[in-house]
């Protein structure tokens, strides 16, 4: 008998089935809810425009692996994650070219420039998303059809139009989502559907959302008592802190800095938000937290086992 | 007090309900002078001599070192190179040549009331029987009795975690062996001086419980604790952790919390080299994976894997990986001529070789999570792989335990445990 050669590699020989694609799917799933939610509420046009994102999405993707010769990546799914978060945080009545130019500047410039999937420092959505807020605000800040006060979300109302604060839906509604706002960040609930099912499956700390939202509901308590709830549920405050702060690649990677991490979010949040220009921050602080994330990961470093005196 | 991380792999132990058989007495064994962490024994014969079966062939080198005896009566062919199993390279073997006979030595039963001995004699006669830890490491069992003067030891932990999955050669012996474990335990305790022994059992194992319950009632300073199972509960230090609280500390052995673990196979060698006289020359090893004739086998030390396969009528066809001890941190073998060594505890046959291709990290942090040693395995695997040594000492890679739950979570598939054991190659040259 011909002596038979085996397989040799090292341990451990058998792993979890999951992998960086079935992870992504998750995602996905956990997205789906609001982006229904979005259909529902503002018409078959959002949907659109979340197709049209996503679809860009996967053809900018597609374009630098041909560019850089190498084996496509978009198999990851990690791209339609981008889109879809891109498009969740549009007005509903964004014109398709200016989301096609944004989500592209976001996987391009945001992602792929520095090498993709894992090495991007910013979260790629919200760099698209930044482009064309600064690109084009004319469109950005335009959520109806008619004029500014009618057009205008709960938050900017607060920001810009104090006479309109009794026109602000009742809280049922923020919660719910049936008022006028960008298109995934309109329903609690369903982000918060996300949000279960990413718990169960493991893929978030479940505190990393917890810290983020009381931080800001905290900071919101002492400043503007009386429009905590409309802060809380209008805006991207749920949104962001479900599926951006808890991104696994722009975010710091020990339990200590994720919750510093989300702690400093939703400070900057309230910052922009009370004493800045914008009406919303969440973008913008995200943004910026991502640009500190190593040097909270080279001050997080985790105490060993055995380290301390027995 | 639970250790923090570890993982849950599905348990796979599918041969708990099969009795320990004996396997026939191999034509040839093949006993490598290296069966134990430290230095090779040294041949105590050469080509030609008679042996018989118990008789010592080789002596300990050095303080951390072991006997060797020989499983079988029969001629010695000669000392010879063999694959060895853990170390993956040639090494020098012992080959005998068995006439079938089995012929014995005569047993020293003298420290039968192993209480009138002081324990300087029996740890010598421990020694001498060549008992090493049986869970896996293969650590020589007497270094491990003996403790420096300044250390007292309090509590001697009898490990019957068997966290592995597949693994099932202690939950049999914990059934079929529960009096010696307990005797074992006492003799340990007495050794040592001991104020208390705690068996430790998975919740997996409630047989293997039952069993030692029934045993350890009569015995007052003699505990048995169910644990919860989670990989790797059997590790030394996250099991101290897990029954005593304690944390040992960075670098430091059990030893420096007043605890000493033994494996529950270990001890129950230690109560047949005392008791019946008999020095560690066979082991029960389980087979299993994905292959027809599964079970708990009595193997004679040295048995080569092409014989136990041959005596079991298992094909190895379809087979692609086969993998000696269990399989988060088993070693793989690339051919059916290694001899089951001490260490050995099972021999497992996969028909998937597990080819992955892996990915850039993306920093999920699940890594980090179940990392029983609170390391960070992401930065570490990182660090290595772009050869930024300064950085990788920042994370200590000499604090993991290789127990492999990273690598068996990354979704990235990225071959982190075997980057770490490279980097520890690499530093310590460095040093």
């Amino acid at each position: 008998m011909k002596e038979k050669i085996f397989a040799v590699s090292s341990a451990p020989h058998i792993i979890e089935k999951h992998s960086v694609r079935t992870m992504m799917l998750d995602t996905i799933i956990a997205l789906l809810p609001a982006g229904i939610g979005a259909v529902i509420f503002f018409g078959l046009y959002s949907g659109v425009l979340i197709l049209i994102s996503v679809l860009v999405a996967i053809l900018s993707e597609f374009f630098v692996n041909i560019l850089r010769k190498q084996k496509p990546t978009v198999f990851d799914l990690s791209c339609i994650i981008t889109g879809l978060l891109f498009a969740y945080t549009l007005p509903p009545r964004l014109p398709l070219w200016i989301a096609a130019i944004g989500v592209f500047v976001g996987i391009v410039f945001g992602k792929q420039i520095y090498g993709g999937l894992g090495y991007n420092p910013f979260n790629p959505a919200l760099i698209g998303r930044a482009f064309i807020h600064v690109a084009f605000p004319q469109n950005m800040g335009n959520f109806g059809l008619t004029d500014a006060i009618s057009s205008a979300t709960p938050l900017t109302i607060l920001k810009h139009f104090p006479e309109q604060i009794p026109n602000i839906p009742p809280i049922k509604n923020l919660i719910i989502g049936n008022y006028l706002s960008s298109l995934g960040e309109t329903s609690v609930i369903l982000l918060l559907l996300g949000y279960f099912y990413l718990v169960i499956k493991k893929h978030i700390y479940p505190y990393v959302p917890i810290m983020f939202i009381l931080t800001v509901a905290l900071i919101t308590f002492f400043v503007d008592r009386q429009h905590l709830w409309i802060y809380l549920f209008s805006g991207g405050i749920f949104l962001g802190g479900i599926f951006m702060i808890t991104d696994p690649v722009t975010t710091p990677v020990s339990p200590k800095g994720k919750i510093i991490f989300a702690v400093c979010c939703g400070i900057l949040t309230c910052i922009i938000r009370f004493w800045g220009i914008y009406p919303e921050g969440v973008c913008f602080s995200i943004l910026f937290m991502n640009l500190l994330t190593p040097l909270i990961d080279n001050y997080t470093i985790r105490k060993k086992f055995g380290f301390k005196k027995v | 007090m639970k250790f923090s991380g570890g993982v849950h792999p599905k348990e796979e132990k599918i041969t708990r309900h099969y009795r320990i058989s004996v396997l026939p007495t191999p034509q040839f064994v093949v006993l490598p002078l290296s069966q134990h962490t430290g230095k090779p024994s040294i041949p105590l014969v050469k080509s030609g001599d008679y042996v018989l079966r118990g008789q010592k062939i080789a002596q300990p080198d050095g303080l951390i070192s072991a006997s060797l005896h020989s499983p079988v009566s029969g001629k010695v062919v000669g000392i010879n190179e063999v694959v060895h199993p853990t170390l993956c390279k040639k090494s020098p073997a012992i080959f005998i040549e068995s006439d079938g006979h089995n012929k014995t030595v005569e047993c020293n039963t003298k420290y039968k009331e192993y209480f009138r001995y002081p324990p300087e004699e029996l740890l010598n006669h421990i020694k001498e029987s060549g008992i090493v830890g049986l869970g896996g490491a293969a650590f020589p069992t007497h270094v491990k009795l003996s403790p420096p003067k300044d250390k007292v030891i309090d509590y001697v932990i009898a490990n019957g975690c068997e966290c592995e999955p597949y693994l099932t050669c202690d939950d049999r012996v914990m059934q079929e062996y529960a009096l010696e474990v307990v005797e074992g335990l006492k003799i340990v305790m007495y050794i040592l001086n001991a104020l208390k022994g705690i068996i430790v059992v998975e919740d997996n194992k409630i047989e293997a419980y039952q069993k030692l319950k029934d045993k350890v009632v009569k015995a007052p300073n003699i505990e048995i604790k169910l644990v919860k199972t989670r990989y790797p509960q059997g590790a030394e230090k996250q099991l101290i952790k897990t029954v005593l609280g304690k944390e040992v500390p960075s670098g430091g052995l059990p030893m420096d919390v007043n605890v000493v673990v033994h494996n529950v196979s270990t001890l129950v060698a230690i109560y047949n080299a005392v008791e019946k006289g008999i020095p560690l020359i066979e082991r029960v090893i389980t087979i299993s994976g994905d292959v027809e004739r599964k079970g708990n086998f009595l193997v004679p030390i040295g048995m080569m894997v092409k014989d136990v396969i041959k005596f079991l009528n298992i094909s190895v066809e379809n087979i692609k990986k086969i993998i000696f001890g269990g399989p988060m941190m088993g070693i793989a073998q690339s051919s059916l001529d290694v001899p089951i060594i001490k260490g050995t505890s099972g021999v497992l046959f996969f028909k998937d070789s597990l080819k992955n291709e892996y990915m850039q990290c993306i920093r999920c942090g699940k890594c980090v999570m179940v990392c029983p040693m609170k390391l960070m395995p992401n930065f570490l695997s990182l660090y290595i792989e772009h050869e930024k040594w300064d950085k990788v000492k920042l994370y200590s890679p000499f604090d993991c335990i290789e127990c492999g739950c990273c690598s068996y979570v990354c979704v990235a598939k990225r071959p982190i445990v075997l980057q770490i054991k490279y980097a520890k190659s690499v530093l310590s040259v460095k040093k």
